[in-house]
C-alpha cells in the first residue's frame, strides 16, 4: 500500500526551513497531535477517517495520501439543521432525537473508525448531544484508534468554528469559518471527564490558547 | 456622374494585379487522423425547465441544469452538473464538474471537482478529487490509485555457458501383470 506524504497549503505559506517557527502565522501552527496522528497513519494499514470539520482539500490529501478512506461531514451544519432554535438554547432535547442525530451523522458500524478529525466541533453543540457524540465515537473506533480535538479557551462564549487545515510537517492552518456560534466551555477537568471512557488522553500545550487534545481509544 | 464612377472602378479593376493563383492542396487518399468529437462537441444540455426521470447514458459531454433523477452513466465523457443543476442518482462519468446539487455516489475514472457553493450528500471515488472551499460535502471520499506504467524489464542475460541437454534413459518397459 502506498504510505506517501501528501497535503500542502501552497508554496506561499511555507519558509524554506520546513515548518519550524509556523505559529499565529495566518493561523498557521505546529500541531503534534497531528504529528502524532500522521505517524498512526504511518504504521498502520489503511483505515476509515472520519472528518467532523466539513471536506476541504487539504484534509482530504492528508488523509487519502495515506491510502486511508475520509468520510467528511460539518457536523454543526448537520446539527443547527437537526435540532430547533429552542432546542440548541436550552441545551436539551429527546434522548430519541440526539440517539437520530447520532444515526444520521455516524453511518458506521462498531470499531470501523481509524481516525476521528473532531478539530474543536465538541463546542459548538450542547452538552448533552456533545457527550452522546464521544461515547458513540468511542463505540465506532477500533482499539488504538485516534481522535484529535480542539478546544478554544473557557472564557470565549462564542466564537466561530475552525477551518482546519492539515499541512506537511505536522503543520495545521487553523481560520475561522464566520459566523460566530455560541460556544460551551471546557476546561481540562472537563475534557478528561469527556473522554474518560478511553484508554489514553494527552495534552499538548501550545503557545496560544488554543488546547490541543489527541485521544486514544 | 454614375457611369463616369462605374468607368473608373472598370478601370482600377482592370489595373489591379491579378490575384495569384493558389496551389490545389494535395489530397491524400490514406484516412487522416479523426479529432475526437467528444472534445470538439458543445454537450449535450438538459435545461433549466427539464425534469427527468429515469437513468441516462451515452458517449457525450453531458450539462445538467435542471432536475435528472436517476444514474448517469457517461463512462468516456464528462458530467457537468450546472448551478441550477440537481442530480439524484449514482453517477458515473470519465469527469465530474458540480456546480449544483448531487445526491447520490460518483464515481469518476479521472476527476471530480466539487466547485464552490455545491452541494454534495454521497460517496465519491475518483482519481483526482478537487474540493474548493465553501462547497458543502457529506459522505466518503476515496482515492483511486492508478500506478505509473511499470518500465520494461531489462532482456534476461545471456547465460554464460551453454547448457547441455538432459538425456534421460529409456523409461523401463511396465510389466504386464
Amino acid at each position: 500500500m502506498n504510505k506517501g506524504r501528501a497535503g500542502a497549503f501552497g508554496p506561499a505559506a511555507y519558509s524554506p526551513g520546513g515548518s519550524a517557527g509556523l505559529h499565529d502565522q495566518d493561523g498557521l501552527r505546529r500541531s503534534h497531535a497531528l504529528v502524532s496522528l500522521a505517524k498512526h497513519f504511518e504504521t498502520g494499514p489503511a483505515m476509515q477517517v472520519l472528518d467532523l470539520g466539513g471536506l476541504n482539500q487539504q484534509n482530504l490529501d492528508f488523509v487519502t495520501g495515506y491510502g486511508n478512506r475520509l468520510y467528511a461531514q460539518e457536523i454543526v451544519l448537520g446539527y443547527e439543521a437537526f435540532f430547533t432554535p429552542e432546542e440548541r438554547l436550552r441545551g436539551e432535547a429527546a434522548a430519541e432525537k440526539i440517539e437520530a442525530f447520532l444515526r444520521e451523522c455516524l453511518p458506521f458500524s462498531n470499531g470501523a473508525l481509524g481516525a476521528v478529525l473532531v478539530w474543536d466541533r465538541l463546542q459548538f453543540l450542547f452538552p448533552a448531544a456533545a457527550a452522546a457524540l464521544v461515547t458513540r465515537l468511542k463505540r465506532l473506533m477500533a482499539p488504538g484508534a485516534l481522535l484529535l480535538a480542539l478546544f478554544h479557551p473557557e472564557h470565549l462564549s462564542s466564537t466561530a468554528p475552525l477551518a482546519c487545515r492539515a499541512g506537511p510537517d505536522g503543520a495545521i492552518k487553523a481560520t475561522p469559518k464566520p459566523p460566530a456560534r455560541p460556544a460551551e466551555p471546557f476546561n481540562a477537568r472537563a475534557i478528561e471527564k469527556l473522554f474518560s471512557g478511553f484508554s489514553g488522553v494527552k495534552f499538548y500545550m501550545t503557545r496560544d490558547s488554543l488546547q490541543e487534545v489527541l485521544i486514544r481509544r | 456622374m454614375w457611369n463616369r464612377s462605374r468607368r473608373e472602378e472598370e478601370t482600377q479593376a482592370r489595373q489591379a494585379p491579378p490575384e495569384p493563383v493558389k496551389e490545389a492542396i494535395p489530397t491524400s487518399s490514406y484516412p487522416t487522423r479523426r479529432v475526437d468529437e467528444a472534445t470538439t462537441r458543445a454537450a449535450a444540455v438538459i435545461g433549466k425547465t427539464i425534469l427527468v426521470k429515469g437513468s441516462v447514458s451515452g458517449k457525450e459531454d453531458l450539462l445538467v441544469d435542471g432536475r435528472l433523477e436517476g444514474d448517469v452513466d457517461l463512462p468516456e465523457n464528462r458530467l457537468t452538473v450546472g448551478q441550477g443543476g440537481h442530480i439524484e442518482g449514482k453517477i458515473r462519468a470519465r469527469e465530474i464538474v458540480i456546480y449544483g446539487v448531487v445526491q447520490g455516489n460518483m464515481e469518476a475514472s479521472e476527476r471530480v471537482e466539487i466547485r464552490k457553493n455545491a452541494k454534495v450528500i454521497g460517496d465519491l471515488k475518483a482519481c483526482r478529487p478537487v474540493i474548493e472551499d465553501e462547497a458543502y460535502f457529506k459522505g466518503n471520499v476515496e482515492t483511486i490509485r492508478v500506478d505509473p506504467p511499470k518500465p520494461p524489464r531489462p532482456a534476461a542475460p545471456p547465460a554464460a555457458a551453454p547448457v547441455e541437454p538432459i538425456i534421460l534413459p529409456p523409461a523401463p518397459e511396465s510389466r504386464k501383470g
